[in-house]
């Protein structure tokens, strides 16, 4: 019984079916699965596999967002019912947003499907996000990762505004830095003390990856980086 | 007046019903979703205008006839002068003209393999190397330098094409304050804000965030633009699948859509003023999340795109010539061929980002620049079509000249040579021995040379002293002034 009604949640995601996820995780709850298991069995393992599947480009972007967003959905239904205690085991914590005077979104919504599908708990702040809620939200969450975003040359300044105020409240050795987006290049990155760039959004995630697995201050490296001509100078 | 191209017959991708149907699902989206305006001046002024306004969604909606009106007083023809008059084009009916741009980070080495950040250099050079090049008619910054503070780099890009090219410069701006610095700048090069408005040597192009929302600092340029009465190219540029419907008729509703909510808020600050329309439509590559901006997609919206401008008598700016590929090899050559002529054969007015764009937009190459000249030119040719006429016909000749003969001799051969045929630079049509002899080298090798041969010899117009020396020094005190403020702390 435990274990259909499991398959059928993992199948829900695979499926790319919103509404059938949020059914069945509800019909799991109802028979007193536990919502831990529930979600580390049923949800999370079937979106990894999407990923894979995007990553090896037998499935597309938008499947990849679909699912998902079928995991969020049956994730909604079931962790107010996790016991006191226990938490979701994530790769880390990510914070994200596009920053103040920029209101490009798409790619940053990429960035954050396919941290979701790593494993990453993502906290997505939407656009034009002013430099103090990251802030805020970064000591709120006890965030990982700061991921900032940006696409016009013009926003990039705030960038810099953004980890300067981290470092101010003395929040900069907490959470890592991980700045993106097609205004971004590898040197700003570092001209602004961020600790890791996302030439795209895989290598975002790549980066997260690298950044949550690395102790205290990792400087940006030079494997991890687009193999640029002016680096090398 | 520059050499362009005209569509004479140009191709019509849509049938009258479906631009029916599409101008029908433009105006029902905007009554209903309309388009955010994140600016209140900009909210004021559609709602005097008679737009429906929603200030805590920032939403503006617009009736038939607020568009409709809006369409029929913007002028039918912009004109984007150069330095000199016969470097002026104008923008109307299915003239076609090609525009080069814009702001890549990287330039890609002669190498082909490896790239390096742009540099203030590059981006002088690079408008030398447009300066001569006779397919480019409009110039827009072929790079965006690196190595320089952010703040402010639209008004150094503006000084640098001011200075290194006369042909007229379509760029981007960073707000208000960096609309009015470019003006002040192009001013200077023109002799004064008058000689400036009577000749714009500078247009401006706002984008829209697709889908439907205007941010601040597009608005403060629209607005700037119309108040003064200067040229500016509304554009909309979303990814077709991500920031706009993945049905390309869909996607062509919400462009047009964005477009004509931009063009109603111009003509709401200033009747009659110059507005050409702009389309930079690509599509997201689904397995890569990346932009596919040299895929077949992208002629083909813009083709009908032209069509549907054509129709509301409205200047038109398409995109042609981007390629997806990292370098100047095979893939970017079918790209830019493929996407050069659909928007033209269409009739698109000017085909922009068309000059040595890589990587997307990300990246330029000085040889690709050149190679694209040539494309361009070969475009340029297909438009002229067949000219069919008693002496093209040429019946007269080929009585003379009768079987067996040749008609290298013949005075109408040399009468008609060069308008008929294109005389191509960069292309290779030696025999294997001739080519061989010359170091074999390949279109990019070429390329290289070519480049290397207009940087030593062509010499581009140059401002006079003063006025340069007066344009450095505004310039001095402008970046400054844009450096100063956020992220300074």
């Amino acid at each position: 019984m435990i274990e259909q009604i499991l398959g059928r949640l993992r199948s829900t995601v695979l499926n790319y079916d919103v509404a059938g996820a949020e059914r069945v995780a509800r019909e799991a709850a109802e028979a007193g699965i536990d919502p831990l298991e529930a979600i580390e069995t049923g949800l999370t393992p079937p979106v990894r596999e999407v990923g894979e599947l995007f990553a090896r480009g037998e499935v597309f972007l938008p499947e990849l967002i679909m699912a998902g967003e079928a995991m969020k959905a049956g994730t909604a239904v079931l962790q107010p019912l996790i016991s006191k205690g226990k938490e979701i085991h994530h790769k880390g914590r990510v914070v994200i947003g596009t920053v103040a005077g920029d209101l490009h979104d798409i790619g940053k919504s990429i960035v954050v499907a396919m941290l979701v599908a790593e494993g990453f708990d993502v906290v997505d702040l939407g656009v034009d996000v002013p430099a103090k809620r990251f802030v805020e939200e970064a000591r709120r969450l006890n965030a990982d990762i700061v991921a900032l975003s940006a696409l016009l040359t013009s926003a990039l300044p705030e960038m810099k505004h953004v980890i300067q105020l981290l470092e101010g409240e003395e929040l900069r050795r907490a959470a890592k830095v991980l700045v993106g987006g097609a205004a971004t290049t590898r040197r700003y990155a570092e001209s602004i003390g961020s600790d890791g760039w996302g030439g795209d959004a895989v290598e975002a995630v790549k980066e997260a990856v690298r950044l949550t697995k690395a102790d205290k201050a990792s400087p940006l490296t030079e494997e991890t980086s687009r193999k640029r001509g002016s680096e090398t100078k | 007046m520059t050499a362009g191209g005209c569509a004479t017959r140009p191709l019509e991708l849509l049938t009258t019903d479906e631009l029916d149907d599409i101008h029908s699902a433009t105006l029902h989206v905007l009554m209903t979703v309309g388009t955010e305006f994140h600016d209140k001046r900009s909210l004021a002024v559609l709602e005097e205008e008679g737009a429906e306004v929603d200030h805590s969604s920032r939403r503006a909606t617009f009736s038939e006839d607020l568009v409709m009106d809006a369409v029929r007083n913007a002028p039918r023809s912009v004109t984007l002068c150069g330095r000199t008059g016969e470097r002026d084009v104008t923008l109307e009916r299915s003239r076609v003209f090609f525009a080069a741009g814009a702001n890549a980070l990287y330039i890609l080495e002669p190498d082909g393999r490896k790239v390096r950040d742009a540099t203030v250099e590059d981006c002088q050079k690079l408008a030398h190397l447009a300066d001569a090049l006779d397919n480019i008619h409009v110039y827009l910054s072929l790079a965006s330098p690196q190595n320089v503070d952010p703040r402010g780099v639209d008004r150094l890009r503006c000084a640098v094409a001011l200075q290194n090219t006369t042909k007229h410069f379509f760029h981007d701006a960073q707000g208000e304050a960096g609309a009015r610095d470019q003006i002040e700048l192009a001013s200077i090069a023109a002799g004064g804000v008058e000689a400036l408005v009577k000749r714009p040597l500078l247009s401006l192009a706002p984008c829209i965030t697709s889908p439907f929302r205007w941010g601040a600092e597009a608005l403060e340029v629209l607005r700037t633009m119309a108040s003064e009465g200067l040229p500016q190219i509304i554009s909309s540029e979303p990814l077709s699948g991500a920031t706009s419907p993945v049905t390309l008729a869909g996607s062509l509703v919400q462009q047009n859509a964005e477009l004509l909510s931009g063009l109603v808020l111009a003509q709401s600050v200033r009747k009659g003023c110059p507005v050409a329309l702009c389309t930079f439509p690509s599509v997201m590559d689904m397995r890569t999340a990346n932009i596919a901006a040299g895929a077949v997609e992208l002629g083909l919206m813009t083709a009908a795109m032209a069509q549907l401008m054509r129709r509301y008598k409205l200047p038109y700016v398409g995109t042609g010539g981007v390629a997806d590929s990292k370098t100047t090899d095979q893939q970017a050559a079918y790209e830019k061929a493929v996407t050069m002529m659909l928007p033209a054969l269409a009739g698109s007015n000017l085909i922009h980002l068309s000059s040595g764009m890589l990587e997307s937009i990300l990246t330029v190459s000085y040889e690709q620049v050149v190679i694209d000249n040539e494309i361009a030119g070969m475009v340029l040719r297909a438009l002229q079509g067949i000219e069919v006429s008693a002496e093209t016909l040429a019946t007269e000749v080929i009585l003379r000249t009768g079987a067996g003969g040749h008609f290298l001799k013949d005075t109408h051969t040399l009468k008609h040579l060069r308008r008929e045929h294109f005389i191509p630079r960069l292309t290779d049509r030696s025999t294997r021995t001739a080519w061989e002899r010359n170091g074999a080298k390949d279109v990019l090798q070429r390329a290289h040379d070519e480049v290397d041969r207009i940087l030593a010899e062509h010499e581009p117009a140059a401002l006079d002293r003063d006025t340069v020396a007066a344009m450095n020094s505004s310039l001095k005190q402008m970046l400054k002034q844009a450096q100063r403020g956020k992220g300074d702390e």
